[in-house]
């Protein structure tokens, strides 16, 4: 492990409360890219299937993110541009958490501070009725091959843009939430359908 | 007769909170059974109100009309302002009319009966999440009042305040409340009648559906991989929150079935959408929200989950967090 390596992986350490488990050992080693092709498959399955690793994951990158200003350490690996290319490609949209700013409108401050995690997003926009994500720019972190997408929002602090998440996602996540309000029964009856007829898909805001 | 038991039960209950509001001890029991008699006249009497819906400092204006003739229970919500949307229940199948987006879809209620028309042996499980109490006397709509306030125990889920009708229990007003105890989302009537009748034209939808693409998916309960559904477990979901149904689906014409499980603690309902990744569609990971309900997405095994509810951000991340694949 690199100098920074193994700071980071005592700092994340420290978070966890566990050092030197096995599991451990082969995420930090995943996290190095120091693992064969094979050991490679096998953690990565091995991650997504384990909500704690994913956490571990996580917590691997925002302390890497924090002590490297936000350079990750697999960027001196050979190949990476061709790699990140491939993740950007299929990559998945990610809601990132967001450091929250006086420019960010009050509603959105207020239903943010509603939220006990701290990685609630402050991107949709209540009004516009729209969905808004933050894209991942430059994941550069995430090298995955581009069949296994894994949740790292952590990476995505990077980059504070946010984008208007895509036509197709919108309309997706409308769906979902049309029938969450029709199936569900509320207690008083109107309130679901209250907010199904409260909320339009258009772009054009009222 | 499901009438005159139903208005016996509220003139009871109703008279005897006049007098007892100030009886301490009493206090959650009487708030429940309020919120029972609310439950129970929403769904028996017949009535036609307007009333406007505020969230993030806009208002819609919405007009309902609710019928029961002892043979059938329908209602129909119109949205009076900008898109024009209705959404018609009959039964336990509810149509929305979405005109704007020349759209309709069609479902079926996930679960015909709520908690509060059952019976009070049910109620343990409820009470331990909120506490129930009634604060105080208003006028909405023209009418008096009392206000039922629901406090949630822990930051799962969100607090509530209701004004209910002092003559028939209907609900006149409610908000939910966040962390901070400021309303998340209103609901006020501005006028309501109740009538003896609701003519049939009144639940007849003012759009045609004509050019628009349904979505029907009341009938599409389809036949199951049953190891696929029993192969998705919650883990560990925030503390009440029990599933309380679940089907498979096709929500949107021309997709693929989705696996629908919705958890419910009793007040809040939490939906968890589960379908396989293809190339058509866009993944997703991570929190956001749509008004008043919030949305978490994550990716496990090849699937795409997708936690909505309206419950504060927390909690649908821990659902989220909580749903393992197991083959």
């Amino acid at each position: 492990m690199t100098d920074t390596n193994k700071a980071i992986e005592q700092h994340a350490s420290v978070i966890d409360g566990e050092i030197g488990d096995r599991a451990g050992e082969r995420l930090s080693s995943l996290v190095d890219g120091e693992l064969s092709s094979v050991e490679y498959e096998h953690a990565v399955k091995a991650v997504e299937q384990d909500v704690e690793l994913k956490r571990r994951w996580e917590r691997y990158h925002i302390a890497a993110d924090s002590l490297k200003n936000n350079l990750p350490p697999l960027i001196t690996k050979s190949n990476f541009a061709d790699r990140v290319m491939l993740a950007i490609e299929s990559e998945p949209t990610v809601f990132a958490p967001r450091n929250l700013s006086r420019k960010v409108n009050s509603v959105v401050k207020q239903v943010a501070g509603l939220a006990v995690a701290a990685s609630v997003t402050a991107a949709a926009v209540f009004g516009v009725q729209s969905w808004q994500g933050t894209e991942v720019a430059a994941p550069v972190a995430q090298v995955f091959p581009p069949m296994q997408p894994m949740a790292n929002p952590s990476v995505t602090t990077v980059a504070d843009t946010s984008a208007q998440v895509p036509e197709n996602l919108k309309s997706q996540l409308n769906n979902y939430l049309l029938n969450h309000n029709q199936s569900v029964m509320g207690f008083n009856g109107m309130l679901p359908y209250a907010r199904i007829v409260g909320y339009s898909t258009s772009e054009t805001a009222e | 007769m499901r009438l005159a038991l139903a208005f016996s039960l509220v003139a009871a209950s109703t008279s005897s909170w006049m007098s007892g509001i100030a009886d301490a001890a009493d206090k959650d029991a009487s708030a429940i059974d309020l919120l029972r008699n609310m439950h129970n006249s929403a769904r028996v009497l017949n009535y036609q109100g307007t009333f406007v819906y505020m969230h993030d400092g806009k208002v819609e204006s919405m007009q309902i009309f609710h019928r029961n003739d002892n043979k059938s229970e329908r209602e129909r919500v119109v949205h009076l302002n900008g898109s024009p949307r209705e959404i018609i229940r009959e039964g336990n199948v509810v149509t929305c009319i979405l005109s704007d987006v020349k759209a309709v879809r069609i479902t079926k209620l996930e679960s015909a009966q709520h908690i509060l028309s059952a019976l009070p042996a049910n109620f343990t499980d409820f009470k331990q999440y909120y506490a129930f109490s009634i604060i105080g006397q208003d006028r909405v709509a023209g009418r008096s009042a009392l206000i039922v306030a629901v406090e949630p125990k822990d930051m799962f889920r969100y607090g509530y305040r209701f004004w209910l009708d002092a003559e028939h229990a209907l609900m006149l007003k409610s908000q939910m409340l966040g962390k901070d105890g400021e309303p998340i989302e209103q609901l006020m009537f501005t006028a309501l009648d109740v009538v003896s009748d609701i003519p049939m034209s009144s639940l007849k939808p003012a759009f045609k559906g004509a050019h628009m693409t349904l979505t029907d998916g009341k009938g599409e309960e389809k036949e199951m991989d049953l190891q696929a559904s029993t192969a998705w477990q919650f883990v560990k979901m925030p503390d009440g929150f029990k599933p309380t149904g679940h089907n498979t689906r096709q929500l949107e014409s021309g997709g693929g079935p989705v696996q629908h499980f919705v958890l419910s603690d009793g007040l809040a309902s939490v939906s968890v959408y589960i379908e396989k990744l293809n190339l058509g569609k866009k993944q997703f990971i991570g929190a956001s929200y749509m008004g008043a309900v919030n949305v978490h997405g994550t990716i496990i095994n090849t699937h795409q989950v997708t936690v909505v509810g309206e419950v504060p951000a927390a909690t649908v991340k821990m659902v989220a967090e909580s749903i393992q694949y197991t083959k």
